[in-house]
């Protein structure tokens, strides 16, 4: 009779923490300064197909920081812990899912390899589950090479790589190969992140006038970024090499072999859900 | 005999630094487990320095944060050499050059060329200053050529991805082929406005390799690095012989110095100069080498750039430890106010005397000038999960300064 009464009450405290444990979603946006990531960065679209993956479909947050800053930054990686913590402690979270486009996904990697630097980082750490990371820049980008060659740019208007902002010269290749050796870990030979972080791989852009494809999340950006393939491996996504983006963690898979029509995803795509990655993602949450 | 004071005398045979902290994880008790003999390598010691403290914002709290590790992890926290390969170069020029004709040299068919107004850091705006590709003329041999670009890209076009700002780019028609060139704009320029040309010849068999031991070094320090052109087309890969080499350092804040090209045991070797301007934490210094080669009369240009840290030795660890079984207290020489982290991987033993790691453990403190003991703790449910047991050691050990960004030790 007590075995039973003991069994029921297991159970009973089994489903109690269940209940309480809620899951959570972060939008976290890449290089730029945004102050409406989920207009300007995401769109509405995306981040209301992909947040039906929740079992509630309200927890969910869009960062929105200076990410033109180094990652390390108080306004870059500070802002993000500000942010992540409040919405841990509102919606009593204790399962986060976190989703990061390109640089987003260096700053995330700052949190969980730098516990100590900042009381607030355990906390967040304790409860990231995963990190989906959409073209992640986790090697850098010979481009932020190219863009700081012999120049000083200060405007920060740039979405993409910024004009020589901070972010940019954090992202040059010999940089980034520095912070990945001596303070980022899930790089090749460096201890692994204390949770899973995958990559989504873009592996080509798609710009010919004639593929309607093209057109997903804007043409003339496809243009733009075909042209910055004269930087890059045959394999990349108009901005970052494929093995840049499958530089730390692990790769979830590479665009076409599960997008709608074996599309590529170009740097620009990647954060719209063209060719359904925006289901497919939602299905992982 | 005191068990902290055997620990004491072992690690003092050296006064400089140690490389393996054995622990035990019951030592505070009357323990029989036994304390290994530790291995201690002679590290050089550095000259501490006392810096003010940073104005920024920097976390006072201590923290402590255990990771565990899988027992088959091959990690090495050790420092790597970084190589850098190019295939391209850069000049920065006047309107006044690009007007009257600027020679180029072209080493690969169908090169890209890009044409960048430059903006000085506080200067005017350089927007409306980009050249239009169509007023973009190439010559040979003082000769006008008919449609060498196979492509051009306008300010406009490129400015849709905002990579390159105030940017124009033509990518040259293969048959165009190899050689010098005059780029010549035809468009009214100012004469003072500066413009960066680069060339990238993406493809092309002719690299700039340019390596540096380690990107992490402490004031003082020598930095060793290595560079050559080759030919990669080449089935020897053979190192072509360059007849213009230099080379400069910039610091974080910008400012350059030339390096004095010298080889010392096959390799060039520089000391880094002193800057005393101030510069945002976790920038880095780089140096950035410039070589031109002949290859069976084509001459090859690059320009390649590697990075590098510097830290100043604020704090280093001391050679003197004691232990107990749920951390290690550490020593601290800290010369300069600051957050410290320490932080090492703790292995434990098998059953079959296998020493296997378990987890990486980092603790962080705000400390003030002077002898500081600090406890790098672990965490007791990673060390009883793992099975493993005592006795215990601490390997690669690593001081860093967290106010600074720099890693200080690494042993």
């Amino acid at each position: 009779m007590m075995k039973k009464i003991t069994g029921i009450l297991c159970a009973c405290m089994l489903l109690s923490f269940s209940a309480t444990a809620a899951k959570g979603l972060a939008f976290i946006h890449g290089t730029g300064n945004q102050t409406d990531a989920y207009n300007d960065y995401w769109t509405g679209d995306f981040v209301n197909t992909v947040r039906q993956g929740l079992p509630d479909s309200n927890n969910y947050t869009v960062i929105n920081c200076d990410f033109d800053q180094y990652m390390w930054d108080n306004q870059a990686a500070g802002c993000l812990a500000t942010q992540l913590t409040a919405f841990i402690n509102d919606k009593n979270i204790t399962d986060l899912v976190l989703l990061t486009h390109s640089n987003g996904g260096n700053v995330v990697r700052w949190i969980l390899s730098n516990p100590t630097w900042d009381a607030r980082y355990p906390n967040i750490i304790n409860r990231v589950s995963k990190t989906i990371a959409l073209a992640p820049s986790s090697l850098g980008t010979p481009l932020a090479d190219a863009v700081n060659q012999g120049n000083v740019f200060e405007s920060t208007l740039g979405w993409l790589l910024g004009y020589g902002s901070d972010a940019v010269k954090q992202q040059q290749t010999s940089w980034m190969a520095y912070y990945n050796q001596n303070w980022l870990q899930g790089t090749s030979g460096r201890p692994a992140l204390p949770s899973t972080f995958k990559a989504l791989v873009g592996s080509d852009v798609d710009s010919a006038i004639w593929d309607s494809d093209s057109y997903c999340a804007g043409y003339q950006y496809q243009v733009a970024l075909e042209t910055t393939q004269n930087w890059l491996d045959s394999c990349s996504d108009g901005f970052l090499n494929c093995s840049s983006q499958s530089g730390a963690g692990s790769v979830w898979f590479t665009d076409k072999q599960r997008t709608s029509g074996r599309e590529p995803l170009s740097h620009q795509q990647s954060r719209r859900g063209c060719f359904n990655s925006d289901v497919i993602i939602r299905n992982d949450i | 005999m005191n068990k902290n004071k055997v620990i004491k005398n072992i690690l003092s045979v050296s006064s400089l630094s140690m490389l393996a902290l054995v622990i035990s994880t019951n030592v505070n008790a009357a323990s029989s487990s036994p304390i290994k003999q530790l291995s201690i390598p002679v590290v050089q010691q550095t000259e501490l320095v006392s810096i003010a403290a940073p104005d920024y914002k920097i976390e006072q709290q201590a923290v402590h944060f255990s990771q565990k590790v899988f027992p088959k992890s091959q990690l090495s926290l050790q420092a790597h050499a970084y190589e850098s390969i190019s295939d391209e170069y850069w000049l920065e020029v006047t309107g006044e050059q690009l007007n009257k004709g600027l020679n180029l040299d072209i080493s690969n068919p169908g090169a890209l060329i890009r044409l960048s107004a430059k903006q000085i850091k506080n200067g005017s705006s350089v927007l409306g200053l980009a050249i239009d590709p169509s007023k973009v003329q190439l010559l040979k041999n003082n000769q006008v050529l008919q449609t060498p670009f196979k492509q051009t890209i306008s300010q406009q076009q490129l400015a849709t991805a905002n990579v390159f700002p105030n940017s124009s780019a033509m990518q040259l028609d293969k048959s165009m082929g190899k050689g010098t060139f005059t780029l010549q704009v035809n468009q009214p320029l100012n004469v003072k406005q500066h413009y960066m040309v680069n060339v990238k010849e993406k493809n092309s068999p002719y690299k700039l390799h340019l390596s540096i031991a380690k990107q992490s070094y402490l004031a003082g320090e020598k930095i060793t690095f290595n560079s050559f052109v080759n030919n990669t087309a080449n089935k020897n890969l053979a190192k072509l012989t360059t007849n213009v080499n230099n080379a400069y350092i910039q610091t974080p804040s910008g400012e350059k110095f030339n390096v004095n090209l010298q080889k010392s045991n096959g390799k060039f070797q520089v000391q880094v100069p002193q800057s005393n301007l101030p510069a945002k934490r976790g920038a880095l210094y780089e140096l950035y080498v410039n070589s031109q080669a002949n290859d069976k009369g084509i001459k090859i240009r690059r320009n390649a750039k590697v990075a590098f840290a510097i830290a100043q030795p604020t704090a280093r660890l001391q050679s003197n430890f004691s232990v107990n079984g749920k951390a290690a207290s550490i020593n601290l020489n800290v010369a300069s106010e600051g957050r410290y982290e320490v932080s090492g991987l703790v292995y434990g033993t098998s059953k079959n005397g296998t020493q296997l790691p378990i987890m990486i453990s980092r603790s962080a403190y705000y400390l003030q000038p002077g002898e500081q003991v600090v406890q790098l703790k672990f965490d007791p449910k990673i060390l009883a999960a793992s099975g493993l047991q005592a006795p215990f050691t601490v390997k690669q050990l690593r001081l860093m300064d967290q106010s600074r960004m720099a890693l200080l030790q690494q042993l």
